[in-house]
């Protein structure tokens, strides 16, 4: 391998870092160098010993993913060659018929059922990362009919492997950071409370649906150019004021509210100081607010039915506990529901026993923390 | 020569995800072109503003930065000739400036003189459309201008800093997404914990930490969040398969309970987690968990009211006591203090806060609520 052929590869490798294409272009100019049919690269947790993730060529030489699925669900623990590779360090290339005897081989099930079966035997491996949650395996199999491999495939092997190695970690740790972006977001966005991120000068850096949804035709909080806006002059103002307050541009950080009348309704708006999280708060150097929407008007999102559920409460008791949570009084409950005010005590006091709340403003928190949902 | 340059590499290819290798990667470049201080910027024409800045040194060299930035990048007469490189060529001052210019330039003379600096060599790492990036190294002012050693040095690196710089560039945003994400999450004030299908933890924030530690009817053990009570754990199985979309219906649904067995009630809700991010998380399905503190019905924690309210921590710790339908005399007991205490305490909040009756103070934090 010239050296031109060993910078493309690695170039191949560290574009692999974010390019799931370029990691297995890259992996598959290694397996062409080292004159292999087949690679596999194996991503196992070390604490379950599953396989997280995998990318291999073998569909092109016609082992689909049923075939590699066998492997990894039956043959994966027994396997010799993963023993020898667990024992050694990360980063040495194993070739196995150093390590596996012929008559070994010709025992071992993976060998004799699978390997064989496929066509496959002569294996160069090599145990590529190895961290605390997971470990990177990397093997290339030669068919039958090749010869085993040499001192110049190992050679190659290890010029490669510096680049392959630091490639690798930062592939896994980009990985993390992608998935616990996906994470995030997607909690946020299932929240079923309003939210948005803005930076002090309220440009808008994330909302949520539930946002969205709240805003929709809300004359008094709107998004233009980007910006969270009042749409009266003199409520921009304090609302830009809690913002700037939020994000510390008066020094200490402090959170505030704000109580906002539209056209048909009245939003509550809370700014907090947006925790700047230990590692990654050095991605970004502008100090950021969490803006909370709320409707005061109550409990109107709860779902009667999930009330009922979740509490063991009969409909009438649902309803009973719906009304007060909005401000209603057990008066107001009897003519609903055309009952005697007697009657309606008497709900009440099953309905206070059933949630163990002594005083109506118990009930009222705990339908308040189950609008959550 | 050959090691330093892998040693570089390394670091350029660290600093992809990690600020301070590159930092470091920086810094070892200009060592090894005898620069004395390097500043690398990353420019947008379009929008005329610094997206990126990293400079050798300090802080006293971070306000240096600052003041050039302001006062003295306008009539840098190196700028026009660094705008003009493409991606992957250098510059070398002295081949555009001859000694006579540089003594004449104010940026020369003044500047960079008054901060011991000199020569210059520019490379230019990355071109996006309106976006420049540049790393300078400065020599210091007693010594030569930089020459071949140093462009080849320059050259047999560019490769991999071309490279480095636009997997940097391209990693940015994913960083910020998941550094926003955690913060927004870790700033709510109930819990929340992203769970499997099998009830494994994937995320929690610092709101589901605290409660959980001071709840007591659920608990995370082997890394899976499960409740005490055996009922109740039976329950949130189903819960969370049935969010997980693995019941015995397909379509993925809510649902609540209130765990049993603890110190206090908590309130737990159980969401599937929208599917559309679902995709960069392995196509598993996964669930959204909320934890509620029922007596805590506005979200607010004593610290936060007292922030907003400007209140002492005693006298947030008994606005919320009322709020959650507890008198003055609970307040005094929970407190360990006379009622007569708790009743000045009372008189403060309600002067504070400008409310005459417990009623309308009540009814002011429950219009604070986040919930």
């Amino acid at each position: 391998m010239g050296e031109e052929a060993r910078k493309s590869i690695a170039g191949l490798l560290y574009d692999g870092i974010l390019s799931a294409q370029d990691w297995y272009e890259g992996l598959d100019a290694i397996r062409a160098t080292l004159g292999a049919g087949v690679f596999d690269y194996l991503t196992v947790s070390t604490a379950e010993s599953h396989v997280l993730d995998s990318v291999d060529n073998q569909g092109d030489v016609g082992l689909y993913a049923d075939k590699l699925l066998e492997y990894k669900n039956h043959y994966m623990g027994r396997d010799l060659r993963m023993a020898v590779l667990a024992r050694m360090p990360v980063g040495r290339v194993m070739l196995d018929h150093e390590h596996i005897s012929a008559r070994e081989m010709s025992r071992n099930e993976v060998y004799a059922d699978f390997l064989r079966v496929h066509g496959f035997q002569h294996t160069l491996a090599a145990l590529v990362r190895d961290d605390p949650d997971s470990r990177d395996y990397l093997g290339f199999l030669r068919s039958v009919d090749h010869a085993p491999y040499g001192a110049g495939e190992r050679a190659l092997m290890g010029r490669v492997m510096p680049h392959l190695r630091r490639a690798a970690t930062l592939r896994a740790r980009a990985g993390q950071l992608g998935r616990q972006a996906a994470l995030g977001l997607a909690a946020l966005d299932t929240l079923p409370q309003a939210l948005a991120v803005v930076d002090a000068q309220c440009r808008i850096q994330y909302t949520n649906p539930a946002a969205g949804r709240l805003l929709e035709g809300f004359s008094a909080l709107h998004v233009r150019h980007g910006r969270l806006q009042c749409g009266d002059a003199q409520a921009h103002a304090q609302f830009a004021q809690h913002v700037a307050r939020a994000c510390g541009c008066e020094g200490v950080r402090t959170a505030g509210a704000q109580s906002l009348a539209g056209n048909d309704r009245r939003l509550v708006v809370t700014m907090l100081p947006l925790k700047a999280s230990h590692a990654a708060s050095a991605h970004w150097q502008v100090p950021l607010a969490l803006v909370i929407l709320t409707d005061p008007a109550g409990v109107t999102g709860l779902r009667p039915e999930l009330v009922g559920e979740i509490l063991g409460l009969s409909p009438a008791e649902v309803r009973l506990a719906l009304l007060l949570t909005s401000g209603k009084t057990v008066k107001d409950f009897a003519v609903l529901q055309g009952c005697t005010v007697n009657t309606a005590r008497t709900h009440l006091t099953s309905l206070m026993h059933k949630t163990g709340c002594h005083r109506q403003v118990e009930l009222t928190g705990l339908l308040q923390s189950l609008r959550l949902g | 020569m050959q090691r330093r340059t892998k040693t570089i590499a390394g670091l350029l290819y660290d600093g992809v995800l990690s600020p301070s290798d590159w930092y470091s990667a920086m810094d070892a470049f200009n060592r090894a072109v005898g620069g004395f201080k390097f500043h690398q910027l990353a420019v947008d024409h379009q929008l005329g503003t610094i997206t990126d800045s990293v400079a050798s040194g300090g802080a006293d060299d971070a306000e240096a930065v600052a003041t050039y930035e302001r006062h003295y990048a306008m009539t840098d007469e190196r700028l026009p000739v660094v705008m003009g490189l493409r991606q992957g060529e250098f510059m070398l001052d002295h081949e555009h400036f001859s000694a006579r210019d540089m003594s004449r330039s104010a940026i020369y003379a003044e500047w960079l003189a008054s901060l011991g600096m000199k020569h210059t060599m520019v490379l230019m790492q990355r071109v996006d459309g309106p976006l420049q990036q540049y790393v300078g190294f400065m020599r210091h002012v007693d010594q030569r201008p930089f020459g071949e050693a140093d462009r080849r040095l320059a050259q047999q690196l560019m490769p991999d800093l071309l490279r480095a710089a636009r997997l940097r560039a391209q990693a940015r945003p994913l960083a910020r997404q998941a550094a926003l994400g955690v913060a927004a999450l870790d700033t709510l004030p109930q819990g929340v914990a992203v769970v499997d299908a099998q009830g494994r933890i994937h995320h929690a924030n610092a709101a589901a930490g605290r409660l959980l530690a001071q709840f007591g009817s659920m608990s995370v053990r082997h890394g899976r969040l499960q409740c005490r009570d055996g009922a109740s754990q039976a329950r949130w199985q189903a819960l969370v398969a049935a969010a997980c979309g693995g019941g015995v219906e397909t379509v993925a649904a809510a649902g609540a309970m209130q765990p049993a067995g603890g110190l206090q009630r908590l309130v737990v809700t159980v969401l599937p987690l929208k599917a559309h991010h679902v995709v960069a998380l392995r196509q598993e399905p996964m669930a959204l968990v909320v934890l509620a503190d029922p007596d805590a019905p506005c979200g607010l924690t004593p610290g936060l009211l007292a922030d907003m309210l400007g209140l002492s921590p005693t006298e947030a710790r008994l606005a919320l006591l009322l709020t959650s339908g507890k008198t003055v005399k609970d307040f005094a007991a929970i407190q360990g203090c006379t009622v007569n205490t708790a009743r000045a305490h009372l008189a403060h909040l309600l002067h504070k806060t400008g409310c005459r009756r417990q009623v309308e103070l009540v009814r002011l934090l429950q219009s604070l609520r986040m919930v």
